[in-house]
């Protein structure tokens, strides 16, 4: 089965995952997504005014009172032992789950580059500098804290000192902005550097915070929910929650992985990302580019609708997407797949990640995968009948078969489709067992 | 490797002395009109002004390929990389300064302060929806996005890509604006050339296969006007290429 060529081109090679961090809504550390999700605990809240100094910007007021949204704890970014003064609130939530996810067992990695996404980087820079006095909006593109170029050099410096501080810039190094499935292109692209020799191991990453311009863009596009509560599948949806995290993996081949001595906590065996090309927001309802995704990272994979243990979903209280999600899944996998395979979420804990999404995506399937169990969504109240798939509510469920898709969606039409595998699963793959058509 | 190329200017960089040493930038770029995109942009919007120029590059390019006809709303098969270094900064602080005072901004504001939304805008007019990008990081962002397409041919991964960037620095007066896009695809293409990144120097060689074109002699630098943005290794490209001579009819997609 490997080898195969598919609908979108030639599979990419399995990437073990030895390492992986997160910052988000629910804590610091994978282990408080777990918690949060074991205990149905929620770290969506009222939004809270920023601290003043690195974690901020500042600012006397909530970004919009009465609103709700998933803030990370500024303590917890300042507690951060690498923080500067003139550090954006994005450096110390991307910096905290890149050091989470760079340690672990295993001898060192000399060759370790950093592919990072973010949908607006260190966007916190914008409200700091028109908050000058006479600050022209032109200013901008002179201002050298603004700008994905100062934070991906930030990052790399936070990276040098987690990897012991050789004093050198890792490479290769590169920085992509693509909605929520951002994170999903940088592994792309690390996927392609370990491929073509130019590093061991990479750490890729999605990170996004919660300022003004991000909330306020999202408040915007009307797309926000007023009750502050999620409500997947469900028709009486009233909008997304955002929250704000990091999320960092570390990727390597399997083989490499297992010989230094690292414990993969699994593999990701097929990705695709396909896009509707149809609005500048909303989803192809019929979720035919995500269908496609799907596809593709099981072929990718080599591995068929029977192989999967469990769905995990792009679940924010969006409608539209919901339904768009539900659909790619049928005319991917069939209706019977559809309506069988158990599909959970961790967005309950965290919202709706912005940048980091596809990463934290990953994260959450490698918790399921080492628990063996998903987590319930909340239950809907009226379920939405448009939407055809199986969500878990109620109790958790065991994990059927160590195989995880999770589907990530951005808007702009952005579908992302990853297979997460345990490494068991994977090293039988590559030994040639194949998986069902 | 190189099926198409594709170079514009806003009105106001064809005016700006530093574009002054290409000629070729100081062309009008023919416009474009929501009816060359029938069915897939809406008739009653403009196209997005702080995407400027960049759609007119990348339908050059397109054309030149013969990837993409005007005015048939036919989407082309293939991926999407773009690249950009400060386009979306501006709308960014219009957005973020209307907050500040109050203002409510509307859908689109906020949308086009996303250096992602010039993908969306390009995969929407073209049809592109293989796989879609944005490489960012200032100047470096033409590099990282040429050098991401490269690896996804190299790898497989797709067969054909539109590779644009769209770069923005301060002028004297408006910012000058350029924009720079290539058609790559996986094996012989219409210009016999390979591409490969070096560090942060693009290379290429001709390719001793048959071409559809006749290479010029030397190769030139792009314009100084492009220094210090992220379409550069795409202009380095063009500037060598554009006077390539067509032998005979290749222009079938």
């Amino acid at each position: 089965m490997r080898g195969k060529r598919n609908l979108l081109g030639a599979p990419r090679a399995p990437l073990a995952v030895s390492g992986a961090g997160l910052v988000s809504a629910a804590g610091v550390g994978i282990e408080s997504l777990r918690s949060a999700l074991d205990r149905e605990r929620s770290g969506l809240g009222p939004l809270h005014p920023t601290g003043e100094g690195p974690t901020g910007p500042w600012r006397e007021e909530p970004l919009d009172p009465g609103g709700m949204g998933g803030q990370v704890p500024d303590a917890a970014l300042a507690a951060w032992r690498g923080l500067r003064r003139e550090d954006d609130r994005a450096v110390p939530l991307a910096a905290l789950a890149l050091e989470e996810a760079v340690r672990g067992p295993g001898e060192p990695v000399p060759r370790t580059g950093l592919a990072m996404g973010t949908a607006l980087g260190a966007s916190g820079a914008f409200e700091v500098l028109l908050g000058r006095e006479g600050a022209e909006e032109i200013d901008v593109l002179g201002e050298p804290s603004i700008g994905f170029e100062a934070y991906l050099a930030r990052l790399a410096e936070c990276l040098d000192d987690a990897l012991g501080g050789r004093g050198a810039s890792p490479e290769p190094l590169s920085i992509f902005s693509m909605t929520c499935v951002s994170g999903l292109c940088a592994l792309e692209q690390a996927a392609a550097d370990i491929a073509l020799g130019r590093a061991d191991r990479m750490l890729v990453g999605g990170a996004d915070t919660l300022t003004a311009f991000m909330y306020g863009g999202f408040h915007a596009l009307s797309a926000l929910s007023r009750s502050g509560r999620l409500r997947p599948f469900d028709t009486k949806h009233d909008g997304i929650l955002i929250g704000e995290a990091g999320a960092f993996i570390a990727v390597e081949p399997l083989d490499r992985a297992r010989a230094r001595g690292a414990l993969p906590a699994g593999v990701i065996a097929g990705q695709r990302l396909v896009s509707d090309a149809i609005h500048m927001t909303s989803p192809d309802i019929e979720g035919k580019a995500m269908a496609r995704a799907i596809r593709g990272a099981l072929d990718d994979a080599g591995l068929g609708a029977n192989d999967i243990g469990c769905i995990t979903v792009t679940a924010a209280g969006s409608a539209v997407y919901d339904r768009m999600q539900s659909a790619a899944v049928e005319r991917a996998l069939g209706p019977e797949a559809a309506a069988s395979i158990p599909v959970t979420t961790w967005e309950s804990a965290t919202g709706h990640a912005l940048a980091a999404t596809g990463i934290l995506g990953i994260v959450h399937a490698l918790l399921v995968l080492r628990s063996g169990r998903m987590t319930p969504l909340p239950a809907p109240e009226e379920p939405d009948p448009a939407c055809r798939i199986r969500p878990v509510t109620g109790a958790p469920r065991a994990l059927g078969s160590p195989c995880v898709l999770a589907l990530t969606v951005g808007f702009g039409g952005q579908n992302g489709a990853s297979v997460v595998t345990s490494p068991d699963l994977a090293a039988d793959i590559a030994g040639g067992r194949g998986g069902a058509p | 490797m190189i099926d198409g190329i594709g170079i514009a200017a806003s009105a106001e960089a064809r005016d700006d002395p530093r574009a002054s040493d290409w000629p070729f930038l100081q062309r009008p770029v023919p416009r474009l009109r929501p009816e060359d995109f029938p069915g897939r942009w809406n008739p009653r919007r403009a196209l997005p002004p702080d995407l400027d120029p960049l759609p007119g590059a990348a339908a050059m390019a397109l054309e030149d390929a013969g990837w993409w006809r005007r005015g048939s709303g036919e989407g082309c098969p293939g991926a999407l990389v773009v690249a950009s270094d400060r386009a979306s900064f501006i709308p960014g602080a219009r957005f973020v300064r209307s907050l500040r005072e109050g203002v409510s901004p509307g859908p689109s504001d906020f949308l086009f302060a996303l250096p992602s939304s010039a993908a969306a805008v390009l995969g929407m007019l073209f049809g592109l929806t293989d796989y879609q990008a944005t490489a960012v990081g200032g100047p470096r962002a033409g590099r990282i996005a040429l050098g991401h397409a490269l690896d996804l041919l190299r790898l497989g991964r797709h067969e054909r890509i539109l590779v644009a960037a769209l770069g923005v620095v301060p002028g004297s007066g408006p910012p000058l604006r350029l924009a720079a896009a290539l058609c790559l695809r996986q094996g012989a293409a219409r210009y016999p050339v390979e591409v490969e990144l070096r560090g942060d120097e693009i290379r290429l060689e001709r390719t001793a296969g048959e071409g559809g074109k006749r290479l010029p002699a030397g190769a030139r630098s792009a314009s100084w006007a492009f220094q210090d943005m992220a379409p550069r290794p795409l202009a380095c490209a063009a500037r060598w290429l554009e006077g390539a001579e067509v032998e005979g009819n290749d222009r079938s997609p």
